[in-house]
């Protein structure tokens, strides 16, 4: 078994209320595997769960990474690690250039990684190539760290810090949402460019649209924190004209083992 | 600190009234009004050199040769047959006559307890909010108030109570310490509308006290109205204490006298309650208005909200002094502060304090002040429009200064206050 | 996650204080204790003037007249005056050239990373190294000369320019001014002198390096600045100090005049001993530093970067004399473990179009206090004056205190001051999405504190910034909140 992430009966709870009522998930390396699901059913609380956020109590069930306990593990570790999560809302670190926070990310991870760091020259270069893929303009690395960056900007930020870092696993929460359609085929060109045998993506998304630019291999469906449906991307496509209503009126008993 | 013969006058006047005076509950012989008479002697009148006093001199105030004695029953009685008429104010519910709590007619949600009225006991908590040991003018209070009206307000009440503050200076200069004790009772809702008056001409120096208590969940507005053009002295001290999730709000409309200064003391003592303060002041001649404001954040999750904002014209000098204290274990606090001013006058003054004094981490604090002129921008839109110099000025000075009374939630006094403040600046004068 | 905080909290700084080591040179002491009979021999071995034993005895007896200022939100046991010593200079310093320098004085200062020899220099920065009471080399001086700059120690000037000297010195500081300015004026023993001609603008950054090194010994430096018409001089200061248990105080004087056109850009980076863990010793730093924009359109630009020091009562100012003349004042003060600070700044705007700035970031960590105190004055003259205030304060963990004091007083209505003030905590989202990078908390805590600091920092000469930058994640190790 090639998994690269095992969830298993995952309940998780926030300030007392449980949000996620037992999740069951494996991704496959090389897999892109969609979770779509109605506001509210927990699919950010999935994504910042698996980064590590603060303030989620996990009431039973495990997480495996590479085969290690990923639950236990401080932030940083899972970033060195290779996880990488996109976030919804980039946050704004005034004052901080965004090439002082990459070139120190990116050579934390690197450490890591057992590979020599990078001194600013080489890593100017590489940062203005992967740029240059999202379409960003290099005259960001000045800037404070999402500094007065637009929403849309915002976003081809996570998806350049994506290219930069080239996580083995890496989580897109809603990067789609708020962008127009050619920032859409930006975002979801450079998520394709980094497709590999070697690293998985999980695409957080509520709507079907941006999955028809990053053409998933599994679609799930969270629905009141559990995964209620698995198929394939012809799922994506149903839930996109019936909306999510069909699955409340079929009931909890929908719950089908992922396809693995 | 110099001894000033008011001091002196004071304090021989209180030895004679403990022989005069018998012990009953509220005599000089009560154990608080003995401490408090010590406490003045002990810290007598701020010279400039008290930080608090820095920027306003009571040297004038100090000078006139006041009356300290109350007016006698008959005094008060002839007093309540020369009332001022209040104009566009709701008719009031209480009179304090130079201190002596009289009431005209009390709605049924409103208790009232004190000394003409109930033989009443002072409540227990007397000097709890503002302990007399704290400050020159709550000692003094303390020590000279005649009478303590003791105010409890239940229920959700929906019409505003007027309680208006009369000093008289008819024969001679008077000094007049009024004292109000205020309870709101847990869910209870209350409007309160403190207006301050003077009859005579001779000068006078009213020296008013307040302590609020506000239960859990209750909700106060409170208004201090000082708009009549005197030559008088007004010194108010307001101290309130919030409980879990209460609410109060209040809002200071400072027009008139030759001297005011308000000191507003608000302890947010549990968690969730909330206090929102408002000011707009608007001086000339050679008036003087000093505000202190103190918010005091000792629980969590607490917000504050404060903002003042001033005019001062001709000689006239406006202060304002914020300081927002935030205690270690009241996390989560949010506190904001603004004081905006204008000045008109080459020789008119504006001293701004804002104050931050903070020992919790997690917490959201800001304060901005600014003091400048009209926005020119503004002037040369308006001018290239077509509207004269003069009316676009008082427009944008009515605009600047209205901004702090538009939560008020009574509609009435909110359009009435709006006169005022169109009054003052002259806006229908310079109409085209 | 929460607990695990909490330790880090407790692990307060890891590493030392790292120029904490005491050397063994031979110094000449005065006795310990103040009076008139020090005042003498101070000036005795100084061999000054006979006006500056007047002035000095002036001072004196003023000082004793006044009582020590309790105005600042700092507490301290009180000082005995008698108790220090009120000069002390290494024996052998009266040299004619750099290689006559004691070696044992030139390690001190490789110690501390600052080479007296001029081919070693980094270009462009000339040093006066100033050790206990007196300045014991400086660098670059022929070359200056050539320009006509003066640049040399205080001692030197009162010998050499008694004119420039006599005209300046107390004139933006008078002794009257304040308890320690009194005391620094009675018995100042060294400190560096600026005299910049009318036009010439200084090619390289002046520098002095402050060092305290003999026991129970207060330090007392005096430095002046003066820039002639349309001059222009960048002036850095560093200052280091030994580890030792007891308190040892520090009271300075600094005045910068800057005539018609000059500019005058001073930075300090302040790294006196803060204490130990538990609060015992580390430096007093009782210090009045003013200038005076005499001139038309002159300009005074503080920066200051405070990480030192037990308490630390210092508020550089700016009087705007001169129509359209500028004042700034850029200050990152940060404070750990017992540390307290109250700093701040006063601009007085005289002059017509004068126009001041300031950006003040204050960091307080540990159980520190950390208190901005700052006056903004506009006379009835100032016609047309602009004053731009920020000041943040970062808290870090919740045993700190972190204050804001403005006074704000305008007395003319053309005038326009704007002041504004926020307090935060590093939020939780910021340290999160460094983590999320694979940055750790530490890393992540000096990363935002640096950015933070970034607009004060931008205004440090380059080399000034890479060691403050240093300075900054070095006094909040260990204090993630």
């Amino acid at each position: 078994m090639d998994n690269i992430l095992i969830i298993r009966n995952l309940r998780v709870a926030v300030e007392g209320k449980e949000i996620l009522h037992g999740v069951d998930l494996e991704v496959r390396r090389g897999e892109v595997h969609a979770i779509m699901g109605p506001n509210g059913s927990g699919k950010s609380t999935l994504a910042a769960v698996l980064a590590g956020r603060e303030g989620y109590d996990i009431l039973e069930g495990e997480v495996l990474y590479n085969g290690m306990n990923l639950l236990e593990m401080e932030p940083e570790e899972r970033a060195r690690a290779g996880l990488f999560l996109a976030f919804q809302y980039p946050v704004e670190i005034p004052g901080v250039t965004m090439a002082t926070f990459l070139r120190t990310a990116l050579n934390e991870i690197r450490k890591a990684r057992g590979q020599e760091p990078l001194d600013p020259i080489a890593f100017l270069k590489i940062a203005r190539e992967r740029m240059s893929w999202v379409g960003i303009d290099p005259e960001f690395l000045q800037r404070g760290v999402n500094e007065s960056f637009s929403g849309g900007e915002k976003k081809r930020n996570e998806i350049f810090q994506l290219l930069l870092l080239e996580p083995q696993l890496a989580i897109l929460d809603e990067t789609d949402s708020g962008l127009d359609i050619d920032a859409l085929k930006v975002v979801a060109s450079g998520v394709n460019r980094m497709r590999s045998p070697e690293r998985s993506f999980v695409v957080i998304t509520h709507y079907q649209r941006l999955l028809n630019y990053i053409v998933p291999d599994v679609v799930h469906v969270l629905y009141d924190g559990r995964i209620v449906r698995s198929g394939g991307k012809e799922l994506a496509l149903q839930l996109e004209e019936r909306g999510y209503d069909w699955l409340r009126a079929e009931g909890e008993e929908l719950v089908l083992p992922s396809i693995s | 600190m110099a001894t000033t013969e008011l001091q002196t006058r004071l304090v021989e006047t209180f030895h004679r009234w403990l022989q005069e005076s018998n012990h009953h509950r509220w005599s000089p012989h009560h154990p608080l009004r003995r401490i408090a008479l010590e406490a003045f002697q002990k810290m007598g009148f701020p010279t400039s050199r008290h930080e608090d006093w820095k920027y306003t001199s009571l040297a004038p105030v100090l000078r006139p040769a006041y009356r300290i004695e109350p007016p006698s029953p008959a005094e008060t009685s002839s007093l309540l047959s020369q009332l001022p008429a209040l104009e566009s104010l709701p008719g009031p519910h209480i009179w304090m006559l130079t201190g002596i709590p009289v009431v005209a007619s009390l709605p049924p949600y409103v208790r009232l307890d004190s000394l003409l009225y109930s033989d009443g006991e002072v409540p227990p908590w007397l000097g709890e909010i503002l302990r007399p040991d704290a400050e020159t003018f709550i000692a003094l209070n303390t020590a000279f108030a005649p009478d303590v009206a003791t105010l409890s307000l239940a229920g959700q009440a929906k019409e505003i109570l007027h309680i208006a503050v009369v000093t008289s200076a008819v024969e001679e200069p008077q000094l007049s310490q009024p004292r109000l004790c205020l309870t709101l009772e847990p869910e209870a809702r209350g409007r309160v509308l403190l207006s301050f008056h003077t009859l005579g001409s001779y000068p006078s120096l009213t020296n008013f006290v307040a302590e609020v208590r506000l239960a859990p969940n209750s909700d106060l507005e409170l208004i201090l109205w000082q708009t009549e053009p005197s030559e008088s002295f007004l010194i108010t001290t307001v101290g309130a204490e919030l409980d879990r999730s209460a609410r109060l709000t209040v809002w200071t409309l400072a027009l008139g006298g030759a001297l005011i200064r308000n000191n507003l003391y608000i302890r947010l003592a549990a968690p969730g309650a909330e206090t929102q303060l408002f000011g707009a002041t608007m001086v000339s001649g050679q008036q003087i208005v000093d505000h202190r404001t103190q918010v005091e954040h000792q629980a969590e999750q607490c917000l504050s909200n404060q903002l003042y904002k001033s005019i001062a014209d001709a000689q006239a000098t406006v202060t304002f002094t914020g300081r927002i204290y935030v205690h270690p274990r009241a996390q989560k606090t949010n506190a904001y502060q603004s004081h905006r001013a204008v000045l008109l006058s080459e020789k008119a003054t504006v001293n701004a304090r804002p104050q931050l004094e903070i020992y919790a981490d997690d917490v959201r604090c800001t304060h901005g002040a600014t003091v400048g002129s009209l926005d020119e921008d503004a002037l040369f839109y308006m001018r290239s429009r077509g509207i004269p110099l003069d009316y676009a000025r008082a427009l944008l000075l009515h605009a600047f200064l209205s901004e702090p009374l538009k939560s008020l939630s009574d509609a009435a006094l909110w359009e009435y206050a709006d006169i005022l403040i169109a009054e003052r600046t002259h806006l229908q004068a310079v109409k085209p | 996650m929460a607990t695990q905080q909490d330790e880090l909290l407790q692990q307060v700084t890891a590493s030392e204080y790292k120029y904490g080591f005491v050397a063994d040179i031979e110094e000449e002491l005065a006795p310990v204790g103040l009076n008139e009979e020090i005042i003498h021999y101070i000036w005795e071995r100084k061999g000054e003037p006979e006006w500056m034993l007047e002035w000095r005895l002036r001072a004196f007896r003023h000082w004793k007249t006044m009582q020590e200022p309790r105005w600042a939100k700092v507490t301290y046991p009180p000082i005995d005056y008698q108790a220090i010593r009120y000069y002390a200079a290494p024996k052998k310093r009266q040299v004619q050239s750099l290689d006559e320098v004691d070696p044992e004085i030139r390690r001190i200062f490789e110690k501390l990373g600052i080479p007296l020899e001029e081919q070693k220099l980094l270009a462009g920065v000339a040093v006066d190294a100033v050790l206990d009471s007196a300045s014991v080399a400086t660098t670059f001086k022929e070359k200056l000369a050539e320009l006509g700059i003066i640049f040399c120690s205080m001692s030197e000037a009162i010998q050499q320019h008694p004119d420039l000297v006599q005209r300046y010195l107390g004139s933006v500081v008078p002794y009257t001014d304040n308890f320690f300015a009194a005391l620094n004026s009675a018995v100042f023993s060294d400190g560096s002198f600026v005299y910049v001609p009318p036009g010439v603008r200084c090619p390289m950054e002046l520098s002095t390096y402050f060092r305290i090194n003999a026991a129970r010994t207060g330090q007392f430096e005096r430095t002046l600045i003066i820039a002639d018409e349309g001059s222009y001089v960048s002036y850095l200061e560093g200052c280091t100090a030994p580890i030792r248990d007891e308190n040892q105080l520090h009271a300075a004087v600094v005045e910068l005049i800057a005539l018609d056109g000059a500019e005058i850009k001073y930075s300090t980076v302040q790294n006196w001993y803060p204490g130990d863990r538990e609060g015992r010793g580390g430096i007093y730093n009782f210090v009045t530093k003013r200038g005076i924009c005499l001139g038309k359109e002159s300009k005074i630009s503080w920066t200051q970067v405070e990480t030192g020091s037990a308490i630390t009562w210092k508020y550089p100012s700016v009087i705007l004399k001169g129509d359209g003349s500028v004042g700034e004042f850029y200050s990152v003060a940060v404070t750990n473990n017992y540390q307290q600070a109250d700093t701040g700044t006063k601009m007085i705007h005289i002059g017509r179009h004068t126009r001041s700035r300031i950006v003040s970031k204050g960091i307080a960590a540990g159980r520190s206090n950390n208190t901005y105190r700052g006056l903004v004055r506009v006379l009835r003259g100032a016609d047309y004056a602009r004053n731009y205030t920020q000041c943040d304060s970062l808290l870090i963990g919740h045993t700190c205190g972190a204050h804001t004091f403005p006074y704000i007083e305008v007395l003319n209505p053309t005038a326009i001051t704007e002041h504004e003030a926020t307090t935060s905590k590093i939020g939780d989202d910021m340290l999160f999405y460094c983590r999320q990078r694979g940055i750790s908390e530490e890393d992540a805590v000096a990363l935002i504190v640096n950015g933070y600091c970034r607009e004060v920092l931008l205004h440090l000469p380059m080399e000034f910034a890479v060691e403050a930058q240093k300075l900054l994640a070095i006094s909040l190790e260990g204090s993630v909140g």
